[in-house]
């Protein structure tokens, strides 16, 4: 089958496309299959599954057979052979996978512009959400759901996007995609019928029925399915209710001139009054929250205000009445797509939504982390999360995005100064205090500790899993770490379940129908069956004063079931 | 005008100095930021030195793309630097913060992406420098040729050299470096008694065998000071990364000098002539011995200077002195260097009688000045060593002392030895091969001058028990011919545009950045026991369980394929370059490209495969794959010129050998190669398959090698082949303080089917 001449230079075939990915998944996979360790060859086999899937995606989506292409696929396989199996494995492949996938799609960009084709973007889209939904491809979460979210869900977000972008800036469509499948995580059931419902929208002022049917085939087999329901309808009535509303071009030149000022200050009021509620959020809601404050307001004074209003009132319902943090997703990306593409504060947005694409999608996919991609990228630039980090997040992205406004030069040394002054302030990490094989406490053997040269430390990092702990309400206290200071003090802590740690094989299915849903991991790994991600929690622990500790001890509670295990992964004393 | 002219010129001056301010101070943050915690002082992070320097090494870089600009070349593409900026600054993050991220045991893979980002950099530099050197190579190419590579070796030096100590020649290199620069005098007594190695290493060392020593208790180095000197200004000023970067200054003069070299005989080729530079300095083996301490680097610019007048001297008159100065005193420093270097500075003399007839009598000048001082040189020797010769023999001089096998095995093993070839520390170089061939059939000349030139060499070279170079990076004592082989690959790269040699290439080019990358990373791996293995093929083997390692060629342990690749390659490459051209028309880079990556990552798939479904026929005991339960290596490991004993594992009684098996029949015929090491006590060998006993071994004669052979055997698919060793009588003790033992070399298994029991009648 030979692809069409715009698309690929002369004896360019689909099989010739397909050659690379399918070898390197060869080579990955025959990597795997001859390894004596079951758990070594179970990830590898895990890995061929995502390099392959990854590398097709990408062999489809470049424009020609090039380089990039080769280089990545040689290097993921060079990176199954030479690397121990484990996180550090893991996250080399991944990270080869995103910088050729990123690869390919720059290149696009610089060919052949930013015109938006189904022939690459459907397929990169596919590429994405396969790196941000990897543990889907284990047999364990593998099945007509996960089918469902690793094609259907992107392919028809993609042709969403795409016929938005037939009359719209394709940066503006980019950023608002962009935005959303950071905020969702990838191709959400609830970023796909936003997108499907602006366009449904669109579609009905325009008296043209089919975007509706789609999203009433979607919606309605989400329904049957269980899959979200109640949600994706809210959210899917509020968008449809919104677009098909909107008043036309006419008609808003026939507003009330107090439409405006009223409007504004009763934004401004629920934006107040909401602050407080904020606060109860996972942080990561509130930095997407702030983002449509450049989105916004910009269209109040210049812009469709009566859309700009009822896109914010909506949002604000879905804030308070919705729980899960991808909620904001398609508020986010539809809010977007309306983003005129000229005039006063377009640079402004375009740029502020891809620098939200550009701080935490990478951390996005990185799989092996179950954080949130944004308190990750935070927790890595090492000044915690929360408002104030938030703000102080916004304030260096806002400086960057005028800077741009200056040119690339202004805004290359700026944003290497910038990087400079966060990369002094990360964190450091200390040695491993545990030998070198894991330490297993259980009822036999609850006690583990160790005595070491007095130090000063600022924390005590704990990782940790549980055998048999699944059945532990969150906050039950499974052991004690205790620091021992060279005054003789000693400082306590209690490491609980489903906080500091929890059950290792949470995303089991068996256990995750038992015990609900799985507490957020540190790291994940492929199990020694190779079925599903085992996790693994971090729990950190403040020293006051940076006392200098002598003695570092783990004690299991002996009123825990007599079953559950606590296993210690590494114990560190970081300075 | 001219004020306009002077604030631009004030500007650009304003401009470095904010430069410098900036990297300087990025550099002094994060080595601040990277130095040892109070928790753990001695665990300093192994890629400080590393950031410390990627300020500088990015200015350095920048710097020469605006110098390219200025001088005619080509500026890399805005999208492309600050692609570049973005990967330095998300590698930055990622190496400050792969601690949070619980990533252990990381550093190799973080340093490896630095290396890739720089490689990626450099690739595309490379390409913006082309323009430079116009349609006809210039007498004199752009310093740019000169700086880039410089930048690249000081780029990776501190990871390497962090990773990599001292080693080899290089300690004593270095102490002589310290006694020249020092104490004036090459006496190394007192650098011993006083411990000046510890400037440089943390593991001590003694004088070696061979030393010379003087009357009154001096203690000489058996290496020649011509090194030393030349790195003493530098060790002086900065230590041993003064000296590493007095190294890695010559190692980039060298493809300064190559590029220059390329006008003799390829004046019209630029482009091609601009490939076959970056090979030879951007990829290993040159790459890997820029960051250590060898004579090789700086005996190939010597020789490579030579040449080059030499070459001059055929299209014009000499200048005054340039015989003397230009030839005469290279080939003078050559021996000073290395002894052996002797055989590449003679031919060049031949050579530039040969080929420049207007400089004959002043060369015959030179060659009686040259012959005069060689003979005061082995006049030295024999008062300082009582040998001509150092440590050498005549013996080795005499080619008819060797057997052709020996030639055969150097030889080969010189560039298809998959731990010391040239061939497998960088596959790119197989590009020589359709070289060769074209010039055989078309440049009759330079064929002569190679032939000339590298025969001798090679000739002394390849017959050598060390002939892989000792314990050092692969094609060690090849290095110095590198400039030639360099040119061998200039036909193959002005030819490159057929479907095959683009497919070969581009399959050749990726498998050659993959190893270079893990080269750098882990600068351990390159450096191999001679034991026919190497670490990534062991590393295959351990995990898998079988062995991959027969699948490669080594002339250390001499197996099929050793005498299969070579051809095949041979004819691969030389018959893949001169595939039909692609017809008229639009040509696409894409398809052969597409199609020779996929047959290496083919190639990839079919060696884990290879190694469990290949039938076995010869196993090592002392192989990765091989379980041992108790025993040791014989010899042992660090044993001088181990290639020369025959390499085993020694089982005592209560000790064992798991074998994996892969079976090629339904019955098996065991022969073992060993030897009985009594020290009073008879030893019985069991052979077994899995649990069931199949045989026993009973030997008679001790301390000599014994094949043992046993009947055909039925054997079961699956399972391994264990060989453990009982005391004949339990309970007796030796006489001798150690008991005795069996040192097992290999085991042969030859496959035959099952005999029917039932047979028609004739």
């Amino acid at each position: 089958m030979r692809l069409p001449p715009s698309f690929a230079a002369k004896g360019d075939t689909v099989v010739v496309r397909l050659l690379t990915p399918l070898a390197a998944w060869a080579a990955l996979w025959s990597f795997a299959a001859f390894r004596l360790d079951p758990s070594a060859a179970a990830e590898g086999r895990f890995l061929a599954s995502l390099a392959g899937g990854v590398l097709l995606c990408a062999a489809l989506a470049s424009r020609r057979p090039f380089q990039g292409l080769a280089a990545g696929a040689v290097l993921a396989v060079a990176a199954g052979w030479m690397l121990p199996w484990g996180p550090v494995r893991g996250s080399a492949l991944v990270l080869v996978l995103v910088g050729t996938l990123a690869w390919v799609l720059a290149e696009r960009w610089r060919t052949e512009g930013l015109s938006l084709e189904w022939r690459w973007a459907l397929p990169a889209g596919i590429g994405i959400q396969l790196l941000l939904h990897a543990e889907l491809l284990l047999p364990d979460s593998f099945g007509p759901r996960a089918l469902v979210t690793l094609l259907v869900l992107p392919a028809v977000g993609t042709a969403a996007a795409l016929w938005a972008a037939r009359d719209r800036d394709p940066r503006v469509v980019g950023a608002a995609v962009g935005a959303g499948l950071v905020l969702a995580q990838g191709w959400s059931l609830l970023l796909t019928l936003g997108l499907l419902a602006w366009v449904c929208g669109e579609g009905l002022r325009r008296r043209n029925p089919w975007p509706a049917l789609l999203l009433g085939l979607l919606g309605g087999g989400a329904l049957v399915a269980g899959w979200e329901p109640r949600e994706a309808m809210l959210v899917t009535a509020i968008a449809v209710v919104a677009w098909w509303s909107a008043a036309d071009s006419a008609a808003e030149a026939a507003r009330p001139r107090w439409l405006l000022p009223a409007g504004a200050s009763l934004l401004l009021l629920l934006v107040l009054g909401l602050v407080p509620a904020l606060g109860a959020r996972p942080w990561p809601l509130a930095f997407a929250y702030l983002a449509l404050v450049p989105l916004v307001l910009p269209w109040l004074l210049v812009a469709a205000p009566s859309r700009a209003m009822l896109v914010a009132l909506a949002a604000l319902a879905a804030l308070r009445v919705l729980p899960g943090d991808g909620v904001l997703a398609p508020i986010v990306a539809t809010a977007s797509l309306t983003l005129p593409a000229e005039g006063q504060g377009a640079w402004l947005e375009r740029r502020w939504l891809a620098l939200l694409v550009g701080l935490t999608v990478v951390a996005g996919a990185y799989p092996w982390l179950r954080e949130p991609a944004a308190t990750l990228a935070l927790d890595l630039l090492g000044i915690g999360s929360g408002w104030i980090s938030a703000l102080g997040v916004v304030a260096a992205s806002a400086l960057l995005v005028f800077l741009s406004h200056r040119g690339w030069r202004v805004t290359g040394a700026a944003a290497a100064g910038l990087a400079l002054l966060a990369a002094v302030h990360l964190p450091s990490s200390g040695p491993d205090l545990l030998p070198a094989a894991d330490a297993l406490l259980n009822a036999k053997h609850p006690n583990w500790g160790t005595d070491l040269e007095p130090r000063s430390a600022a924390a005590l990092v704990v990782d940790s899993t549980l055998a048999f702990g699944a059945a532990l309400p969150e906050g039950t206290p499974v052991a004690t770490v205790r620091c021992f200071h060279d005054d003789g003090s000693r400082s306590e802590w209690s490491l609980e379940a489903r906080r500091g740690t929890g059950e290792w094989a949470a995303r089991r299915s068996d256990v995750r129908a038992a015990a609900g849903a799985p507490p957020r991991a540190f790291s994940v790994g492929v199990s020694p069956d190779g079925r599903f991600l085992g996790q693994r929690y971090r729990a950190l622990f403040e020293i006051e004063d940076r006392r200098p500790v002598r003695r570092v001890s783990v004690l299991r509670r002996p009123d825990l079931p007599p079953e559950v295990q606590l296993s210690l992964l590494r114990v560190e004393l970081r300075p | 005008m001219r004020s306009r002219e002077a604030r631009s010129d004030a500007l650009a001056v304003v401009r470095t100095l904010a430069e410098v301010l900036f990297a300087a101070s990025a550099s002094l943050a994060l080595a601040f930021r990277t130095s040892p915690s109070k928790l753990a002082p001695a665990a300093a992070d192994p890629l400080r030195s590393t950031l410390v320097v990627v300020p500088i090494v990015a200015l350095a870089l920048v710097w020469i793309d605006r110098a390219c600009a200025a001088r005619g070349g080509r500026r890399l593409a805005p999208a492309l630097r600050r692609a570049h900026l973005a990967a330095m600054l998300g590698l930055s993050v990622l190496t400050l913060g792969r601690g949070a991220l619980g990533l252990e045991l990381s550093a190799p893979v973080v340093a490896a992406g630095w290396a890739l980002l720089l490689a990626h950099r450099v690739y595309h530099q490379t390409l913006t420098l082309r323009p430079l050197l116009g349609r006809r190579l210039p007498e004199r190419p752009s310093t740019l040729f000169f700086f880039l590579p410089l930048v690249v070796y000081l780029a990776i030096t501190p990871w390497m050299s962090a990773q990599r100590p001292p080693d080899g020649d290089e300690p004593y290199y270095l102490l002589l470096a310290h006694s020249l620069s020092h104490d004036l005098d090459a006496d190394l007594a007192n650098n011993y008694a006083e411990e000046d190695w510890r400037t440089f290493m943390d593991r001590p060392i003694a004088p070696q065998p061979g030393d010379p020593t003087g009357p009154d208790g001096e203690v000489y180095s058996r290496h020649n000071e011509m090194l030393p000197l030349l790195l003493a200004p530098g060790y002086r000023l900065a230590g041993r990364s003064g000296a590493v970067m007095t190294l890695a200054a010559m190692a980039a003069l060298l493809a300064w000098l190559f590029l220059r070299l390329g006008r003799s005989y390829f004046p019209d080729s630029p482009g091609a002539v601009l490939l076959a530079t970056s090979l030879v300095a951007f990829a290993p083996p040159l790459l890997l011995y820029a960051v250590e301490i060898w004579t090789e680097v700086p005996g190939a610019v010597l020789a490579t200077i030579a040449l080059d007048r030499a070459l001059v001297l055929r299209r014009r008159e000499p200048r005054r002195w340039e015989v003397l100065l230009g030839i005469g005193l290279p080939v003078a420093l050559l021996p000073l260097l290395k002894l052996r270097f002797v055989l590449i500075g003679l031919p060049i003399l031949v050579l530039a009688w040969w080929r420049a007839p207007r400089a004959r009598r002043q060369l015959v000048a030179l060659g009686v000045i040259l012959a005069l001082l060689g003979l005061g040189f082995l006049v030295s020797n024999q008062v300082r060593f009582g040998n001509p010769l150092k440590m050498h023999s005549s013996e080795e001089l005499d080619l008819a002392h060797h057997s052709l096998g020996e030639f055969a095995r150097g030889g080969v093993g010189l560039f298809f030895d998959s731990a010391f070839g040239l061939f497998a520390v960088a596959p790119l170089w197989l590009v020589v091969l359709p070289g060769l061939a074209w010039v055989a059939t078309r440049r009759q000349t330079l064929l002569a001058d190679l032939g000339l030139l590298s025969l001798p060499y090679l000739a002394l070279l390849a017959p050598r028990g060390e002939w892989y170079g000792g314990w050092s990076p692969p094609f060690r004592y090849g290095l110095v011919l590198l400039p030639l082989l360099g040119l061998l690959a200039v036909p193959a790269f002005e030819h490159r545009r057929s479907r095959g040699a683009r497919a070969l290439l581009s399959a050749l080019a990726l498998v050659t950045l993959v190893l270079t990358l893990a080269w750098v990373a882990v600068p351990g791996w390159t450096f191999a026991f001679a034991d026919g293995k190497t670490y990534l093929l062991d590393h295959l083997s351990r995990i898998t369980g079988s062995d991959v390692v027969r699948i490669f060629p080594s002339t250390i342990r001499p197996r099929l394929a050793t005498w299969l690749w070579p051809p095949l390659l041979a004819a691969l490459l030389i018959a893949g370059w001169w595939w039909p051209r692609s017809r008229r028309g639009r040509r696409s880079l894409g398809p052969p490209r597409a199609t020779g990556t996929a047959l290496l990552l083919a190639g990839a798939a079919l060696i884990p495969l290879a190694g469990a479904r290949w039938p076995s026929h010869v196993i090592e005991i002392e192989d990765a794959q091989v379980g041992h339960y108790g025993g040791h290596l014989h010899p042992s490991r660090w044993t001088v010129d181990r290639a020369r004993y025959r390499g085993g594992w020694v089982l005592r009684p209560g000790e064992s050998a798991t074998l994996p098996v892969v079976a090629g029949g339904d019955r098996v015929a065991v022969t073992i190669h060993a030897q009985w090491v009594s020290n009073g006590g008879e030893v019985l060998l069991e052979l077994r398959r899995g649990e069931h006993l199949l045989a026993t071994w009973r030997p008679q004669e001790e301390r000599r090698w014994l094949v043992h052979e046993t009947e055909p055997m039925p054997w079961t698919p699956g399972e391994p082949l264990v060989l453990a060793l009982r005391a004949v009588e339990p309970g007796t003790k030796p006489t001798a303080a150690a008991p005795s033992g069996l040192v097992i070399d290999r085991v042969e298994l030859s496959w035959s089917a099952e005999v029917s029991s039932e047979r028609a009648d004739p």
